[in-house]
């Protein structure tokens, strides 16, 4: 497992809201891997827009059901750091272009 | 153990999270107001109850405050005289109250948040079974609660959005104050509305951080959300005044919604995506048309008229029911882990409330009572089809297993 095949996975889960996976729009914050660990550990840190929506949750069960569908073994942790800002730079080139940035 | 930051994110300050192994954390016990964990545990089942408990009251709300407009509107005999007399209270804080309260509620993972949900749906009760005080108290109540909400997650990190948010649930208070007080009616209307309406639009705003905003949209918006707040203080000195800044600062917010916010770029996106954009879109129409049937009706003579009628309806109908309408797919899933299939249909509630509305509007005007009646069935026909398009969603999805 390596951060680069963690985002690959991730890249399917959207945000409900926009639409657009949570990678292109910068959302991954930290990916913190720990193969050595019995069973071996990966943890996600998720940056989000809004502390206030619920839909947090939903964003956080769906980028855990990814990763635990590509590596079964794996004990997966999942947080959201609400105090860390959203800016337009997070977002993928391709991303920032179609949004006007 | 590698730790590796986003290559594409900015060394932002933040609270750290505690590395591996990290500490088992119960559901509804976040680590800190900053940093929410995804609980493995279940969320505990007397919570679950009271979310259910404060859901189960919203929907009595609704049906009791559509009952009593239904009975305004001539479709019904006027035989229940609560719900004919507090159809709006019950409709903006015992329905939406309750709803919005729960939404934060479980967003925001405090115990004591539920306070809020609770308080706004027994409220309603409270106002059916004639206890019009404890109504007041009960939805002051909620409204500080949900402030108190907003004011944890704001203390974490300020954000404009979340700060329009709170304000709309400083409006709710000072409408439910005004009415404690005996206020002129129309401080009591504006609060509420604006509780509605800040909300909505605070909850864009923040969407709309994704999309380029140029100054004039930046500066707009404030200034329209400043109108708005000003409109809500002045309704209680100088009602005439705060109706015409109410209606014109509800155009303003209009025709930013229908210029920045992404929902209508969106009008031609597959499944529930193009149902929400198409929601939202007519939503914000209806915003605008309610903006200029309130202006038109706010002659000084008239002005306090203005907001009980064809202008209110929009508004409320209009535009915040297309909010409902278009979030409810959505917001399933978060509220209570229920996601629908996709229903083409669904679209059609949002078209028939629309289409109901103008003829509201028209036999209003034209004078033709039994027009108004049937437009009132169909405001209720609307309803019953979105939550009928709902149920068929939930169960495509069970029949697929989930």
């Amino acid at each position: 497992m390596t951060e680069t095949e963690v985002r690959d996975a991730l890249r399917g889960v959207i945000d409900p809201e926009i639409g657009e996976s949570i990678v292109d729009l910068g959302l991954i914050e930290r990916i913190e891997i720990d193969d050595a660990a019995t069973p071996p550990r990966v943890a996600l840190t998720l940056i989000m827009t809004s502390a206030t929506c619920p839909m947090t949750d939903v964003i956080m069960d769906d980028a855990a059901a990814a990763i635990e569908k590509r590596w079964p073994t794996h004990d997966v942790d999942i947080a959201a750091d609400l105090s860390i800002p959203w800016s337009p730079q997070r977002m993928t080139t391709d991303l920032r272009i179609r949004f006007g940035w | 153990m590698s730790a590796t930051p986003s290559s594409q994110a900015p060394a932002a300050p933040s609270l750290q999270v505690p590395a591996a192994p990290s500490p088992q954390v119960p559901a509804f016990r976040p680590a800190s107001a900053a940093v929410r964990r995804r609980s493995k545990a279940p969320t505990p089942r007397v919570l679950r109850l009271l979310w259910a408990l404060c859901f189960a009251g919203a929907v009595f709300n609704l049906v009791m405050g559509v009952c009593g407009g239904l009975m305004r509107i001539g479709t019904l005999p006027p035989h229940l005289a609560a719900p004919h007399a507090w159809h709006g209270a019950l409709m903006v804080c015992g329905v939406f109250g309750t709803l919005i309260s729960l939404e934060r509620a479980v967003a925001v993972r405090r115990r004591w948040g539920v306070i809020a949900p609770l308080g706004a749906a027994a409220g309603g009760l409270a106002l059916l079974a004639g206890q019009v005080l404890l109504a007041w108290l009960l939805w002051a109540l909620a409204a500080a609660v949900l402030l108190g909400l907003y004011a944890l997650t704001l203390r974490v990190r300020w954000t404009l959005h979340g700060g329009v948010e709170a304000a709309g649930a400083l409006a709710w208070g000072i409408g439910t104050a005004a009415a404690m007080l005996g206020a002129p009616p129309v401080a009591s209307l504006i609060g509420w509305c604006a509780f509605l309406l800040l909300t909505i639009v605070g909850e864009r705003r923040e969407l709309s951080q994704f999309v380029r905003l140029g100054a004039i949209a930046r500066v707009g918006f404030n200034a329209a959300v400043a109108a708005v707040l000003t409109a809500v203080g002045l309704a209680w000195m100088a009602p005439h005044a705060a109706v015409l800044l109410w209606w014109a600062a509800c155009c303003a917010l209009a025709l930013w919604l229908l210029g920045c916010d992404f929902a209508p770029r969106q009008w031609q996106a597959p499944q529930w995506r193009g149902h929400v954009a198409q929601a939202l879109s007519v939503g914000y129409g209806w915003l605008f048309i309610a903006g200029l049937l309130g202006l038109a009706g706010a002659v000084p003579d008239a002005a306090v008229q203005s907001l009980d009628g064809s202008a209110l309806h929009a508004l409320l109908l209009g535009f915040v029911f297309a909010m409902v309408f278009g979030h409810a797919p959505i917001m399933l899933p978060a509220l209570a882990g229920i996601t629908p299939g996709y229903v083409p249909w669904a679209r059609a509630a949002v078209w028939l409330l629309a289409a109901s509305l103008l003829l509201r509007i028209a036999a209003t005007h034209g004078g033709w009572a039994a027009g108004r009646a049937l437009a009132g069935a169909g405001h209720a026909a609307a309803l019953l089809l979105f939550a009928a398009a709902l149920l068929t969603g939930i169960a495509q999805r069970e029949r697929r297993g989930g």
